[in-house]
């Protein structure tokens, strides 16, 4: 399942935040997951769970907010909701559409407990 | 402490395919990522398209959880296969590519093929550096595919209906097919195939050629 993939490119991106901050440890993750790359919620943290054990992101929260697909029409350039499995411009009627929003897996935030010093 | 950060979680995989991609167009090669279900055909279809396309010319990465059996068919052609097992992974990434490409001796090729992981979901959502995505949809599989895993046939430049020898034999509502396509992308061609009949193959081939002149002017 990619799901795995992406909890592990998570994962990476996580631990190079809390080696920057010099966090001892990731206390919560959040991500905007875009409609297009079709995660299954679960699966994600179910994936999360198993690639973040016995590193500094183990029982991390993790948020995911979903970004619906936002679209562009490369023929009469309207904007428009994707509504679903259909991705035909009101407009023209075309089906050939840029992805505007939607589209991606974003690292929004991270929360970090850090050791504060005096 | 809260830290924002806005990263694309996919940039590293997404940075090696531009890498990737940018090899490929510095040699006008032009690289084709092929998806589909497992036994869609894209073996034998590939098979003989280098052959077509003349093998010289030709490289093919095939990617599998396992065995080298997709490469020892491939091979068959004449041109350069690397079989990439990708052990539990369900799709290529850009980085299995990258690795591939270090094993090839890109001089004098013009067509560099990625046959995928045969899946119908994954390997639409991994930018491998290909200049153009083609997905292939068989006659077996049934009528409702393009419906039910539809970004597997949006992001693709080209969809290919393979084993249409099999029309006369299976209840396939091509009509549907279109129909769904319609839906969700009209920009590309729709393809129907045979590569036990020949059907539509000098089409395929008259698109790729296309492609790559595309390609090399851009």
């Amino acid at each position: 399942m990619h799901e795995l993939a992406i909890a592990e490119a998570i994962l990476q991106q996580v631990l190079s935040l809390a080696e920057q901050h010099q966090a001892q440890k990731i206390q919560e993750v959040e991500l905007l997951v875009g409609e297009m790359r079709q995660v299954v919620p679960e699966a994600l943290e179910t994936a999360f769970d198993a690639v973040t054990r016995g590193t500094l992101a183990q029982g991390a929260k993790l948020t995911q907010i979903h970004e619906c697909l936002q679209l562009q029409c490369r023929q009469c350039g309207q904007s428009f909701p994707a509504r679903q499995q259909d991705l035909q411009c009101p407009g023209c009627g075309q089906a050939d559409v840029k992805i505007t929003g939607g589209r991606d897996i974003i690292l929004k935030s991270v929360i970090l407990d850090r050791e504060e010093t005096g | 402490m809260k830290i924002k950060v806005i990263q694309n979680v996919l940039q590293t995989n997404d940075a090696v395919a531009e890498q990737n991609r940018q090899i490929a167009s510095a040699k006008e090669i032009l690289m084709v990522n092929i998806m589909s279900a497992p036994g869609s055909g894209k073996t034998t279809l590939l098979v003989k398209t280098l052959v077509a396309l003349g093998p010289s010319r030709c490289a093919v990465l095939v990617g599998d959880l396992q065995t080298s059996r997709d490469a020892e068919r491939l091979c068959t052609s004449g041109a350069q296969v690397i079989q990439i097992n990708t052990g539990r992974g369900c799709h290529l990434s850009a980085s299995e590519v990258a690795k591939g490409l270090e094993e090839i001796k890109l001089e004098g090729l013009s067509y560099l093929f990625i046959e995928n992981v045969g899946n119908m979901v994954c390997p639409a959502s991994f930018d491998l550096g290909e200049h153009r995505r083609v997905s292939l949809l068989s006659m077996p599989e049934g009528d409702d595919k393009v419906a039910k895993y539809w970004t597997l046939f949006q992001t693709a430049d080209a969809i290919l209906l393979s084993k249409k020898d099999l029309a006369g034999i299976l209840d396939f509502d091509i009509e549907r097919v279109k129909n769904d396509l319609a839906r969700i992308n009209t920009r590309a061609p729709f393809i129907e195939m045979s590569s036990k009949s020949g059907e539509g193959f000098e089409v395929w081939l008259s698109w790729l050629k296309e492609q790559h002149g595309q390609m090399k002017n851009s």
